[in-house]
């Protein structure tokens, strides 16, 4: 009886079972999901499939870090080629000298097969040490890997250290076995055989192979068992996982879910919220509220996150509050008075604070109300696969996994974390189908965001402002700007409509942008109409806070009139404004040219039309925020530096995180309407762009210059805080200075 | 527990509002729920949800006005109540508080009278605050006014009035009349399952042969309050600021008093 076959065959039919049990779980748990809109996830087939390929041998994303975009590339090969080297393994259980029938004696075969063994080591010993060095304790919450199941990353990393190390060590035997004339194919991996002494007989040869491949297959049947009794163990699945949820990604050309939102979708339809015939049990189901609502695609994408904590690392939100926690960038040094405390109080009596706060800082990070992108992704992981006697509310209920209020209501939408997503997770819009269900169902949402809904409901704009005031801004105007509907009957006679916007209108530093862009369109000879008392918002803080009834209302009734108005082109000051109406308002028949103001001014720069001169005497130095929703939601970055190059004498300082890769002020997301004890999001950008050093701050969202300048103010700071239009309207006057606001 | 609230619809005065050459406000012009009648719905809509049996609790949202006010019991049966009741006949225009308390009494007596009748401390239009105590006085039931919050224990309502410099707790037998001001709690925002419910919700409409009542009992005929004249307030506007450190600032402000007036004009002093 050959006991090494059969324990080889039992692990291998128990491995196997495994799996396929596991395989139709996940089916069973997908299938059970509620469906998407039709088409809008397996649409495009070939081009899917191509974005898919792309991200999988570029590693796109994950190029942020090229060390570990390099390793992983290196084990992500092995393990594809190295799953024939299981095969080989079994035969050997019964025969040592086995050869995988026509691969095995191929020599190209071979040496891919050394040569990924070999890299395979490379990167997972890279990718061991990585884990070990960024999600060292004394980082605490500052480490990306804080709150991973660490346990089972580094399970999976010892399995794939042992196989690869198992699969060259099988190969330095077989050398010895196959003799001179087999060498070729073992052209790395022989010098192992020849550690063991020459004099040794085929038969112990051959026990060291029927041992080491059982080892192996042991190893492997062993990570599969548990692999499949652990459904929520990301790292292990993403393997498998990643590539239907990145095939099945928003965007058919692979690009991270941002920009414009889905519509609300129950059961595959888009829900009209004003169908007076719209069905009761539809009612109940709007948005994700328990997990049931979670659709497929939602569930496919939480069992393929891996807790790499990329996501975490980016997170505004999270980096304000471990900011705080830990001190500036974590160091020795400086450890804040609260810390320290803490620290002290746990440590042994004379043992040094600062080495000593790992674990202290750990305990301090409130997970559960501070939001980490990953750490809600776990949780709606752990919540869909647990299993509860009675379906729990996904957000605030009594379930170990719900998502406190406080984590739901944090987010910016900022997209850092959909954007730093290496698999495909949709955070941002997980967080909105979340709220949606808290304020269209469970009305359930911070009390302030009301105020914002009534305002927004009666007023047409979020700061409850009536509607003869929303030509307000263009008083101190030197020209009459033409008003839609009293001046001008259509757009038909202007080169573009100036959609001022909300904060344009009532803001008073939404006010000087508008002014200053206004008159540097005259002064251009741009001609262009406002709207008047009919202007509204264009939505976005109702959508981004899931009141998709008030933003439908809100987005068809300006479609409606923009439309009737023959809008075409339209500028904007705002970059909210300018995501909505370029990448919603199709939703609501809406189809427009949109232009943000950076992107005009930098055209009409470049044409000449505008000649900036020195800003004051010598050199300015000036650094910029980039708004998130337009540098990274609509991927505009150039235009604002092309303006900012074009002004002589002036220079500009990059915070460390710009471009798309820039932090938010805190603004988004609605986060501009309500106020509570969270994280001071704008306070903190706000030291980082003083820390450049800059003369001034310049940015190109309104709602920036209000959280940035609002920040500078409380900060006691004399760094301005201006939007670019002011800078070229300063640049290009007589005396090249800023108007006071 | 029975609930009747009481709502208003009223102009939307922060956009503006005009009078009528006999003094009567212009209702012509956009409208809403009056804003302090959202407290009552939102502590009818809490006390429906403590009282466990809510099978026989009924909130009725109650009002008198024109064709308009029913946008008034729409946002009424959004906030909570379970249906409207909207008294509305032609007559009733231009009643005084007198005639409008009239007409809800009946109205209220029409419903079978109720445990609980909430409503708002005063309107935002006319601003009287009498329709509370004059209702309660027709119907015979106790009145506690001006609460900022209310529980109810049994038979029993017991509302916190709060003054400058105190508080005040009452308690009165079931049926009562309560009047809220917006110390109560916020009202909650409605949920758009609750907006699209609301659609649903039955709202009758009665005219006062309905209720049993003569037309010359109210209207502006039967008014025994008689509104003489309107004026508008006069508007505070900001100060202005003359720079101080400029060198023509003395002649600056003297020319701003002169020309406002507030000294006198040539001769000398």
């Amino acid at each position: 009886m050959n006991w090494f076959g059969l324990v080889g065959l039992t692990v291998t039919a128990v491995g196997w079972t495994c799996l396929a049990l596991r395989v139709g779980g996940f089916v069973h748990l997908f299938r059970a999901g509620p469906a998407e809109l039709p088409g809008s996830r397996r649409g495009q087939p070939w081009r899917r499939t191509a974005a898919m390929l792309h991200e999988f041998l570029a590693h796109r994303r994950l190029s942020r870090k090229p060390l570990v975009a390099v390793a992983h590339w290196l084990t992500m090969m092995s393990f594809l080629v190295l799953v024939a080297t299981l095969a080989q393994a079994t035969g050997q259980l019964f025969n040592p000298r086995f050869e995988l029938p026509w691969l095995g004696h191929w020599l190209i075969y071979n040496w891919l097969t050394e040569l990924l063994a070999w890299a395979g080591l490379g990167g997972i010993v890279v990718l061991v040490a990585v884990r070990l060095w960024a999600g060292r304790a004394r980082l605490g919450p500052a480490s990306r890997f804080f709150g991973s199941h660490q346990w089972r990353a580094r399970y999976v990393e010892a399995t794939i250290l042992a196989v690869v190390i198992l699969v060259l060590w099988l190969r330095g035997i077989e050398s010895v076995l196959a003799g001179p004339a087999g060498w070729a194919r073992f052209a790395t991996t022989a010098w192992i055989g020849r550690l063991y002494p020459p004099d040794l007989s085929d038969a112990v040869l051959a026990a060291w192979v029927s041992t080491l491949a059982l080892a192996k297959i042991l190893v492997s049947y062993a990570w599969m068992v548990v692999v499949s009794l652990t459904p929520t163990m990301g790292v292990a699945w993403h393997r498998f996982l990643a590539f239907p949820n990145l095939w099945t990604g928003r965007d058919p050309n692979g690009r991270p879910a941002l920009g414009g939102l889905e519509a609300l979708v129950v059961d595959g339809r888009v829900v009209d919220l004003e169908d007076p015939a719209l069905d009761e049990s539809v009612l109940e189901r709007l948005g994700a509220g328990w997990t049931a609502d979670l659709t497929w695609r939602d569930r496919l994408a939480l069992a393929t996150c891996t807790e790499c904590g990329r996501c975490q690392e980016v997170c505004p939100v999270w980096q304000c509050v471990t900011a705080t926690l830990s001190g500036p960038a974590a160091s020795d040094t400086a450890v804040p008075p609260a810390t320290a405390a803490v620290a002290t109080s746990a440590a042994a009596p004379g043992g040094p604070a600062a080495s000593d706060t790992a674990a202290p800082l750990a305990t301090a990070a409130p997970a559960s109300t501070t939001l980490s992108p990953k750490l809600l992704v776990s949780a709606l992981r752990d919540h869909v696969f647990g299993s509860e006697p009675e379906p729990s509310p996904l957000v605030g209920g009594d379930s170990k996994w719900a998502i406190t209020p406080e984590v739901l209501w944090a987010c910016t939408t900022c997209g850092a974390c959909t954007a730093a997503c290496p698999v495909g997770v949709e955070h941002v819009d997980q967080i909105i189908e979340l709220r949606r269900h808290q304020v269209l169902v469970a009305a359930d949402f911070p009390a302030g965001l009301g105020t914002t809904f009534r305002n927004l409901e009666r007023r047409s704009n979020p700061w409850g402002m009536l509607p003869r005031q929303r030509l307000d801004w263009a008083k101190g105007l030197s020209f009459e700007p033409p008003v839609l509907g009293q001046t001008i009957e259509s757009l038909d006679q202007v080169d573009y409509l100036f959609w001022v916007g909300c904060a344009g209108a009532f803001d008073e530093r939404g006010q000087t942008t508008a002014r200053a862009l206004a008159e540097l369109l005259h002064q251009s000879g741009v001609s262009f109409a406002v709207l008047g008392e009919q202007a509204a918002c264009c939505g976005d803080p109702a959508r981004r806070t899931g009141n998709e009834a008030l933003f439908a209302a809100l987005a068809s009734a300006n479609a409606d009139y923009l439309n009737q108005a023959g809008a075409k082109r339209i500028i904007v000051t705002c970059a909210h404004c300018r995501n909505t109406l370029a990448n919603e308002y199709s939703q609501f028949g809406g189809h427009y040219q949109v232009i943000h103001h950076t992107e005009l001014l930098a055209d009409l720069i470049n044409q000449g039309r505008l000649v900036p001169r020195n800003l004051g005497d010598g050199i300015v130095q000036v650094t910029y925020q980039d708004p998130c929703y337009l540098a990274r939601h609509n991927r505009q970055s150039a235009a604002p530096r092309r303006l900012l190059g074009s002004i002589p004498g002036l220079r500009l300082t990059e915070m460390a995180q710009s471009g798309d890769r820039t932090n938010c002020c805190g603004g988004g997301g609605g986060r501009m309407w309500w106020e509570d004890s969270g994280p001071r999001l704008g306070q903190r950008r706000f030291e980082q762009a003083a820390m450049t050093g800059a003369d001034m701050l310049a940015t190109a969202c309104p709602f920036c210059h209000i959280m940035l300048a609002d920040a500078a103010a409380t900060a006691g700071s004399d760094l301005p805080v201006r939007d670019l239009a002011e800078l070229v309207l300063a640049a290009v006057s007589p005396s090249g200075q800023m108007a006071e606001v | 527990m029975k609930i009747i609230v009481l709502v208003k619809y009223v102009p939307d005065i922060e956009v503006g509002y005009r009078f009528k050459p006999d003094g009567r406000l212009d209702r012509s012009g956009e409208g809403l729920l009056n804003q302090l009648d959202e407290y009552p719905l939102e502590a009818a809509r809490r006390l429906v949800s403590q009282v466990d049996a809510a099978a026989d609790s009924t909130v009725t949202a109650l009002t008198v006005g024109p064709d308009e006010a029913e946008e008034a019991i729409r946002r009424a049966l959004q906030m909570g109540a379970d249906r409207g009741v909207h008294i509305c006949d032609q007559a009733i225009a231009g009643s005084d508080a007198l005639g409008t308390s009239l007409v809800l009494a009946a109205a209220i007596n029409q419903l079978g009278g109720a445990d609980l009748i909430l409503c708002g401390a005063s309107s935002a239009d006319s601003a009287t605050s009498l329709i509370p105590v004059q209702l309660a006085a027709r119907l015979q039931i106790p009145a506690l006014t001006g609460a900022a919050s209310l529980a109810v224990n049994g038979a029993q309502v017991t509302a916190c009035r709060l003054t400058d410099n105190a508080m005040i707790e009452s308690r009165t037998p079931l049926p009562a009349l309560v009047s809220l001001t917006d110390q109560a709690e916020q009202p909650t925002y409605p949920s758009a399952k609750a907006v699209m419910l609301a659609r649903r919700k039955p709202v009758e409409v009665y005219d006062l042969a309905d209720l049993g009542l003569a037309p010359s009992s109210v209207g502006c005929d039967a008014a025994r309050v008689k509104v003489l004249g309107v004026e508008p307030a006069i508007r505070r506007v900001g100060g202005r600021l003359v720079d101080a450190s400029s060198d023509d600032a003395v002649a600056a402000l003297v020319a701003l008093l002169r020309d406002n007036a507030l000294i006198p004009v040539g001769g000398g002093a």
